[in-house]
């Protein structure tokens, strides 16, 4: 009897202890799905197969989660016209792709992130809703539904425009 | 042929020349949709919008609604809308309407195809049979319910239907099919796309089909009023052929060229003449210039219709043509404030080709010029609320050449159809999101139905029948529809993808028109506005999935009719062809089920009518008319289909299933119809 209450007691606190360590949120293929159509729709924006520089904070342990989640799921790239790859950096100066992947955590180094994107001649992407204050120029919700969000100032700062038909129908902040 | 050639020819190097070095893309439907998780659409306001923000009640039909309907008939797919009146008289004859107010040869719909009017201008009717275009390559089919002049111009009153086919450029769709069924149906279909390189997209589409006439459009023996049962109607027949191409310009700007013919021969019901045999002709050139440009999405469009239209087994043919040039530019000022300005030119002529029972008189021709400004200004007042208004001025100018059939008798001198009329159409639509899951929208419109031709100048002299001398009248007014409308969609966390959808609306028709009003003693009926109409309804609909196999959806629309018109003689009895009171069912419920499993699909649309009085005459005469009962009615439509790995679909389906013939509208009754069609996509 004692041996199934021990039992009992890890089962417990091996569900209690998944249940805090998982990230608050999780990105789905279809955030990355989003992020790559939409970025498709860049006028003279990148297109075909693009490595994305996934930008982490190596000392906010949310951030390394979502740097890492990032690379699994598009390890075999995501996308049709746009086809996004993930690349692990953990600092903006080793970014050199078009396309910066800004996680969550990284509040840190959103201005530089923003930086490094303009001199790419690039953008910020991000899931993470709190980055388009900051870092992001392009940020995506698909729960409930699909809400594309840019900042029209990062935006302003990397010169990214978007097709006029597509830039209708998203939300500026 | 010669002369589409050349419009097409003229249109292209006007086009090329004019905008060099312009920036745009035309909307990619398919990706946008894929994207967002919702189609997307420029139908409501002109602005490329999400489905679910658009500011009219709107319902749009996907390429997989289509396939999943089992339709052989592209008005037969919309009997799956909620609030569509789908009126079939004939083997493939329809008229369609939006909440109510539907009649044979109803003239209350505009119908586009990427823009461009495929309801025929002459009568201002859609002969769905003649719309140049496979099921196949629809890429969605926008309803929207209500006036929506201020955006389309005149007819969209009812409502507006745009079909949206895939884009050449974009979408690689391609497919061939055979469907055979009763009534010796036999139809086959082949669609090819072709990416030439990089830059230039050509899809081409042709379609053939042949049938047997149901029983009812052989011999009228199930019309109401019958009289003689032996006015033959000949076999219906349908060939389309279709050809869109679109070329990219410069990074932003494309050029898009569409070619268009059918032929089609069908039986087809008028309220006035009773059943009749119609043919019908048409071709089309339309040319399509899109830039992204400093002054926003600029939109040249131009296009000639052309239609041959033979009504009475070669006894009345009319020609018409109809000449469109649009330019409009949208632009987004900044994030709260998006506008769009527009202009348009339109001829619209009809000319008579025939003998002595023609609609017009051998070699008159009446024809109108209408000059057009619009605008549109959407302002996001902050996150939950938008507001968007447009207005439109028209400016008509009628004119008329040639004798009339009757001479002095018709009342009129060609100098009485130099007539100018400027006409005023707005929309304005406020949308609220309530929360995460409600959306609230506040509309009003204001739309015209101008009067077609055949209304401005019809010139038929039946004297000598012992009928009237039917004359037009060229100071007709259009009829102007107005609406008010509060509609409710909430989101159901408690159902898979649940949507509640609800419209409360009402809506009067001042002015309603209609020919042969007002016999004199001299024997001249003329045509005439008689009166208003004004309508009360309420939508509610229900949808959402469960078990990750099924779908499902139900919808009703309550809807009551007060007519007011001067539609009798003096004894009481109903003799012009315009009522809608009794016409329409009070009561429409439909009911839709869909299930997938693997490669097999299945699919079930039920709906039921209400009992209608609508007015109907006897064959081919204009002497005995009145109400006749159609009583309510329960009809199923239905799918079963497998989809192969290879492309290859065979699928079993049918329409009027439950019953061998139905009545469903002062015409012959409605067969059931079953089919087995086999296709393949490459």
């Amino acid at each position: 009897m004692n041996r199934i209450i021990n039992l009992k007691k890890l089962g417990l606190v091996l569900a209690a202890s998944a249940f805090f360590s998982a990230p608050a949120y999780a990105d789905s293929k279809k955030d990355i799905e989003t992020i790559a159509k939409a970025v498709g729709f860049i006028n003279g924006g990148p297109s075909g197969a693009i490595t994305m520089d996934v930008l982490f904070d190596p000392s906010n342990s949310d951030s390394v989660a979502h740097a890492d989640e990032i690379i699994t799921l598009t390890s075999g790239g995501i996308g049709k016209k746009v086809k996004l790859t993930g690349n692990k950096v953990s600092s903006a100066g080793a970014a050199s792709s078009k396309v910066i992947f800004v996680t969550r955590g990284a509040n840190s180094i959103y201005g530089a992130a923003l930086d490094k994107a303009a001199a790419n001649g690039g953008l910020t992407v991000s899931t993470d809703e709190a980055c388009l204050g900051g870092g992001c120029v392009l940020v995506v919700k698909t729960e409930p539904s699909v809400d594309i969000l840019v900042s029209t100032a990062a935006a302003g700062k990397t010169g990214t425009e978007f097709a006029s038909a597509f830039s209708m129908m998203i939300t500026k902040k | 042929m010669k002369k589409l050639l050349t419009l097409t020819a003229s249109c292209a190097v006007l086009t090329l020349t004019a905008h060099s070095g312009a920036n745009a893309q035309s909307i990619d439907y398919a990706t946008m949709q894929e994207l967002f998780g919702e189609p997307v659409t420029t139908s409501a306001t002109g602005k490329p919008q999400r489905a679910s923000e658009v500011p009219v009640t709107m319902e749009i039909l996907t390429q997989e609604d289509i396939r999943r309907s089992g339709a052989v008939d592209l008005a037969e797919v919309l009997r799956k809308v909620n609030g569509v009146n789908v009126l079939q008289t004939s083997t493939q004859g329809y008229d369609i309407s939006v909440r109510g107010y539907n009649q044979p040869l109803s003239q209350r719909m505009l119908v586009l195809v990427n823009g461009r009017q495929v309801y025929l201008d002459h009568y201002g009717f859609t002969a769905w049979s003649t719309i140049p275009v496979q099921l196949e390559e629809i890429q969605q089919i926008e309803v929207v319910k209500g006036p929506n002049t201020a955006l389309f111009g005149f007819n969209a009153v009812s409502g507006v239907i745009n079909i949206v086919t895939h884009n050449p450029l974009y979408n690689d769709e391609s497919s061939a099919g055979v469907t055979v069924g009763t009534q010796d149906f036999r139809k086959a279909h082949f669609i090819q796309s072709m990416k030439l390189n990089d830059k230039l997209g050509v899809r081409v589409s042709a379609g053939i089909r042949r049938a047997d006439a149901m029983e009812g459009d052989r011999n009228e023996t199930t019309a109401l009023f019958e009289t003689d049962g032996t006015y033959s109607i000949k076999d219906p027949e349908q060939e389309q052929i279709n050809l869109d191409a679109l070329y990219q310009l410069t990074n932003k700007s494309q050029l898009r060229v569409e070619l268009s013919g059918s032929n089609a021969q069908q039986g087809d019901y008028n309220i006035l003449s009773g059943f009749f045999d119609s043919s019908y002709e048409t071709k089309s050139a339309k040319a399509t210039y899109e830039a992204d440009t400093s002054w926003g999405l600029i939109k040249a469009n131009v296009y000639k219709n052309y239609l041959d239209w033979d009504n009475n087994q070669d006894a009345d043919k009319l020609d018409n043509e109809v000449f469109v040039a649009q330019l409009s530019a949208t632009k987004e000022l900044n994030p709260k404030h998006t506008v769009r300005a527009g202009l348009e030119y339109r001829k619209n002529e009809v000319t008579s080709e025939g003998n002595s029972s023609v609609l017009q008189n051998t070699g008159a021709e009446i024809s109108y010029e209408v000059y057009a400004a619009s605008g549109m200004w959407n302002w996001k007042i902050n996150d939950k609320l938008s507001w968007t208004n447009a207005l439109r001025v028209d400016h008509l100018q009628l004119e008329r050449e040639g004798q009339f059939a009757g001479g002095a008798a018709s009342g009129y001198t060609n100098n009485d159809f130099d007539q100018n009329s400027t006409e005023i159409s707005y929309n304005s639509g406020l949308v609220y999101q309530a929360s995460d899951v409600d959306t609230l929208r506040l509309s009003t419109a204001r739309g015209l139905e101008v009067p077609s031709l055949i209304e401005f100048g019809i010139d038929l002299d039946l004297r000598g029948a012992g009928l009237a001398y039917f004359t037009g009248n060229p100071r007709l007014e259009p009829v102007v529809v107005t609406n008010y409308e509060l509609a409710w969609d909430r989101n159901l966390d408690f159902i898979d993808n649940g949507l509640f959808r609800s419209a409360l609306f009402y809506q009067s028709s001042e002015d309603v028109k209609t020919i042969g009003a007002n016999v004199t003693a001299t024997g001249i009926a003329e045509t005439l506005n008689i009166g208003d109409s004004d309508t009360i309804g309420l939508e509610l609909a229900l949808k959402g999935d469960f078990q990750e196999n099924w779908n499902w959806g139900l919808g009703y629309i309550y809807q009551y009719i007060s007519d007011d018109l001067r539609n009798e003689n003096a004894q009481g009895i109903l003799n012009v062809g315009k009522e809608y009171e009794e016409s329409t069912p009070q009561h429409q419920v439909k009911f839709n089920l869909g299930y997938t499993s693997g490669p097999w699909e299945a699919d079930a649309l039920a709906y039921y009518l209400s009992g209608t009085q609508p007015y109907a005459s006897t064959t081919n005469t204009t002497s005995t008319t009145g109400y006749g009962d159609v009583d309510s009615y329960v009809g199923f439509n239905g799918r079963v289909a497998y989809n192969f790995d290879d492309g290859v679909t065979v699928a079993v389906h049918g329409t009027n299933i439950q019953s061998a013939d139905t009545q469903t509208s002062p015409g012959p009754d409605i067969e059931r119809r079953l089919f087995v069609s086999l296709s393949k996509k490459f």
